[in-house]
């Protein structure tokens, strides 16, 4: 017996081809007998491919939950997952890590005024902000600081509250002690140092942040100019608990240095890169494009290689000898503030940025109790300041 | 011989289609890359819920 339609060899009792599917005569009487209604709903002579729309209702109806649920809770859906790769990293380093990536880099994105590449800043990490743990007190520090020091982007995250306070505190009375300095820092971040010790805080004056390899002539250029916590001492309070002397060693800072006073530090080194750019009639480095791309570049190399922070040590230098009747040098003099105000560099040169940083961070501890050296620095620092 | 996935009737290996109720037969790895498929979506979805109901528990 043949199959209607293809030819094939069949038997008498099958219902269907078995080459090409179609209904035999057989089949097709079997089909239309209604004795045999019952036997065709429980699978005989029908096609009952059930798994199949199974899968395919349960991933339709996964397609439908997760647009629900991202609906109902945004970002705050994948909070779980954030936290648990937190736990892991965590238990892997062995200490608390921020989750804050302050690294990221973007290529080919026009950006065209200023405004935009803060917009682009802020952005960056408003995207991340859903990974840090709410809490409405340090977002409201956060805004304020914001707010009141025109900085883009500050993010503690992870950081407890109280700890957010106290350098919030460092930050109002610097910004106190020094009103002419708003403009040029886009973000003040918690994140994690290439390796744990490496620094506490950190100013960094040009992070290149958008279109980085990209030509000048086709898309302008974003910088950041950051002050950077390391998580390894501010997100663990095993380490905020001891005195920042354990660590560091005796009189490496200023005396009665604290972890958060470490800020001011940096806000130090802010402050000699604010002098620097108002010397040279620029607000800051935020935005880069054809007009001011080499002046930029020419300017950091200057800024780089410390003739600029070298030139205000030895300026107070000369009015401190003048004043004191004494003779002392530059690493001498340096000296007298701190052991980290008289660091060297590989070459055995004053890195003249520290001292500067060190003055400041006296004056911030001490006032006008500080000591005399770093007063004279201050002096020239407020008169560039003006 | 093998047995058709949805009648249940043997049906011959070298058969296209099972000559009892026509459903095309497919290697038994077919079936059984949806059965596994099925037991991934089920996890998905309870995963999903799972992930909904901690995103509230999560601060």
């Amino acid at each position: 017996m043949k199959c209607i339609f293809c030819e094939a060899e069949i038997e008498a009792d099958d219902n269907f081809c078995w080459q090409c599917g179609e209904y035999t005569s057989k089949g097709y009487a079997f089909l239309k007998d209604k004795s045999n209604v019952n036997l065709i709903i429980n699978g005989a002579a029908i096609k009952q491919n059930d798994r199949f729309s199974i899968l395919i209702t349960l991933l339709c109806l996964v397609i439908f939950a997760f647009m629900g649920m991202t609906y109902l809770r945004g970002q705050d859906l994948f909070k779980p997952i954030v936290y648990l790769k937190k736990q892991i990293i965590n238990y892997i380093y062995g200490y608390n890590t921020s989750i804050i990536k302050t690294d990221n880099k973007y290529n080919r994105i026009n950006v065209n005024s200023y405004e935009e590449a803060i917009e682009f800043i802020k952005k960056d990490f408003q995207e991340q902000s859903y990974m840090c743990y709410s809490n409405l007190e340090l977002s409201t520090l956060e805004y304020e600081m914001q707010n009141n020091y025109s900085i883009p982007s500050v993010i503690f995250c992870d950081i407890s509250l109280t700890e957010a306070q106290k350098i919030k505190d460092v930050v109002d009375k610097m910004y106190a002690l020094f009103p002419n300095i708003k403009g040029a820092l886009t973000n003040i971040a918690i994140t994690n140092a290439a390796t744990n010790s490496e620094y506490i805080a950190r100013f960094q004056p040009m992070y290149q942040f958008v279109n980085i390899n990209d030509d000048i002539e086709n898309y302008n250029k974003v910088n950041k100019t950051q002050i950077l916590l390391n998580s390894y001492y501010f997100l663990n309070e095993n380490m905020l608990s001891k005195p920042i002397s354990d660590i560091v060693g005796e009189n490496w800072y200023v005396n009665d240095a604290t972890w958060e006073s470490t800020v001011a530090h940096e806000i130090g080194h802010y402050i000699s890169f604010v002098i620097f750019l108002k010397e040279h009639n620029l607000q800051n480095i935020t935005y880069v494009n054809k007009s001011n791309y080499e002046l930029i570049n020419t300017l950091m190399k200057e800024f780089d290689n410390g003739e600029f922070s070298k030139n205000i040590i030895n300026e107070a230098l000369i009015n401190y000898n003048q004043k004191y009747y004494t003779n002392l040098d530059l690493f001498s003099y340096a000296a007298t503030i701190s052991n980290y105000a008289s660091t060297k560099d590989d070459e055995g040169n004053l890195i003249a940025d520290e001292t500067i940083a060190e003055a400041i961070h006296d004056y911030y501890l001490h006032g006008y109790s500080m000591k005399s050296s770093s007063y004279e620095i201050i002096n020239v620092i407020k008169r560039k300041l003006e | 011989m093998k047995i058709c996935y949805n009648c249940k009737h043997d049906v011959r290996d070298s058969d296209i289609y099972c000559r009892t109720c026509g459903c095309l037969l497919q290697k038994n790895s077919h079936y059984i890359m949806i059965n596994v498929c099925i037991i991934f979506v089920v996890l998905c979805i309870l995963g999903l819920i799972a992930l909904f109901v901690a995103s509230y528990l999560v601060e």
